[in-house]
């Protein structure tokens, strides 16, 4: 059967007739006033690479000392590695593990917060000239430029796609608190959802220091590190800052995005980008097992630190109904081996369930989804 | 300094312009390829906002629309997979007789003998239905798809006759 020019010219007139173009102007151009533009990767003026190498070396720095005077105050030895928790922490931290750390030498306060001392994942491009922008696994985070994060204040974070077939559908955002030294005081919160070629959403941290965050999403595994200074005196209220103010229960995700695994591989393999993740242990991973990694790729060869957070993954609400909270879950802290090229580590995940694990180093952070059988 | 140059150095105002100049014409290229406006819409909006989100990344102006058009053909495309996926996972059994979902047909065309021709269209991959639209509809020569597609013109031209191709056989089925 044939079809001529005209049938089909004819045809697709009468689809296009369909279209309704009011509204839709104004729509975007207000969408693009709040959206910043994709600079392209500038190298930044020497001034301002040396002030960031000083700010590196001088949290580097802030870091071990922190490490050392809390190790020697509460009668542990000092760290003999270079991994964070190596030393004075046990390589693998279950929640069962940290209790009993809880129990017998770690204060119930948090430690002191330390400006400088957190390892902020480098910044890849400065958007608009102002905007820190990172690219960690496949997206781009624009994280508020306007000043220091501060505790308890809300702050505008951008997701975007880093092509334009992408998009960035989150299921949502895991924030952990990352251990100061050797001190673990694990603060774990979620946040609602949002998906589109890009977004932007608010969130408040609620106490200072360290906080690793994750939007994980059926085709999104990402995290990056942001440092939260102390809070205002007179904070604005938590709501209107979407800072998590209670306990929830977590609900799991109604499928668990795991990462995609490499297919025919010798052993279970999990691709993050340009990092891959190996799980030599062909038996099934269920909870409580101690479990070897292996993580490789553009990991640092040899870096000043290195951690592993891993935190369930999962939804605060359900619908329309999400909202921000702490989640009773604490998340599991482990120090890779040192050595140089991959990285191998033991992780104990206590529960069944999905998990983002995620690695950081100076350079590079990298994290995979998996789903733990019962 | 041009329109796509102000845009790209940030200025919205011109972005404004150029959004003004073209939004109609993308928006009938988008609902031509996709059918349903809401989702033609959709994805009008969305490329609009890569372009100017990806705009400070593009060297040549003169290749402005060359390049919003591919934006916007990747946008239909993706709109089309996410409502196949969303199809065979919320009917999985149901709709044996159809490989894709309904077209909202108004009762003027219930008669009309375009009809089988525009279901023959609605089975179409999204590739092919960007293809007869770019050519069919927005009067793209193959040496101007190829442009937008950036694939060489030889292949332009296979692809644009093996999209009509697929359209015939698609109006046998449903005949």
């Amino acid at each position: 059967m044939t079809v001529d020019d005209r049938d089909i010219r004819s045809l697709l007139l009468s689809r296009a007739d369909r279209a309704d173009a009011q509204g839709l102007r104004l729509a975007v151009v207000e969408a693009a006033r709040m959206t910043p533009q994709l600079r392209p990767l500038v190298r930044l003026s020497s001034p301002k690479r040396q002030a960031r190498l000083l700010r590196v070396a001088a949290g580097i720095a802030a870091l071990a000392v922190v490490s050392v005077t809390i190790a020697l105050s509460i009668g542990l030895r000092p760290p003999s590695g270079p991994g964070l928790n190596s030393g004075a922490a046990s390589p693998t931290s279950t929640p069962e593990a940290t209790t009993a750390a809880s129990a017998s030498n770690v204060p119930v306060t948090p430690p002191p917060y330390v400006p400088g001392s957190c390892p902020v994942t480098p910044i890849t491009d400065l958007a608009g000239g102002v905007a820190p922008e990172v690219v960690a696994g496949g997206i781009r985070w624009h994280l508020d430029g306007t000043g220091p994060w501060a505790a308890g204040v809300g702050h505008k974070v951008g997701l975007f796609a880093t092509s334009p077939d992408q998009v960035v559908d989150v299921s949502t955002i895991l924030a952990e608190r990352l251990p100061i030294g050797t001190i673990q005081t694990p603060l774990s919160a979620r946040y609602p959802r949002g998906d589109g070629p890009g977004f932007i959403f608010g969130i408040g941290l609620p106490e200072p220091g360290c906080w690793v965050l994750t939007a994980v999403g059926p085709a999104v595994r990402s995290s990056v590190v942001v440092e939260v200074g102390p809070g205002p005196a007179n904070p604005p209220s938590a709501e209107s800052q979407n800072v998590p103010t209670g306990q929830a229960p977590l609900v799991a995700l109604a499928q668990c995005p795991t990462s995609p695994e490499v297919s025919g591989a010798a052993v279970r393999t999990w691709l993050d980008g340009d990092n891959r993740w190996q799980d030599p242990d062909p038996k099934e991973w269920t909870a409580g097992m101690k479990r070897k990694l292996v993580v490789g790729g553009r990991v640092s060869s040899l870096a000043p630190y290195e951690l592993v957070v891993a935190a369930r993954v999962g939804i605060v609400g359900s619908g329309d109904s999400q909202r921000s909270a702490f989640v009773a879950d604490k998340p599991v802290f482990t120090a890779p081996a040192p050595g140089s090229g991959s990285k191998a580590m033991e992780v104990i995940l206590p529960t069944a369930g999905c998990w983002a694990i995620t690695y950081l180093d100076p350079t590079a952070t990298s994290t995979i989804v998996v789903d733990i059988a019962r | 300094m041009g329109l796509v140059e102000r845009a790209r150095n940030g200025d919205v105002d011109a972005f404004a312009e150029l959004v003004a100049r073209r939004v109609e014409a993308m928006l009938r290229t988008a609902t031509a390829i996709i059918g349903d406006p809401e989702e033609a819409r959709e994805a009008t909006q969305e490329s609009l906002l890569t372009i100017w989100r990806e705009l400070p990344t593009l060297r040549m102006d003169d290749r402005f629309d060359a390049w919003a058009g591919r934006i916007l053909v990747n946008r239909c495309r993706l709109a089309l997979k996410r409502r196949g996926r969303r199809a065979s996972r919320e009917e999985p059994l149901e709709r044996t007789g159809r490989s894709e979902p309904h077209t909202i047909v108004g009762p003027d065309e219930v008669f009309d003998r375009r009809e089988p021709l525009e279901r023959a269209f609605e089975r179409l991959e999204p590739d092919d239905r960007a293809l007869l639209v770019m050519h069919h509809l927005e009067g793209l020569q193959i040496a101007e798809i190829a442009e937008r597609l950036e694939i060489p013109v030889g292949t332009a031209k296979s692809r644009l006759f093996n999209a009509r191709r697929a359209l015939e056989r698609a109006l046998e089925a449903e005949s």
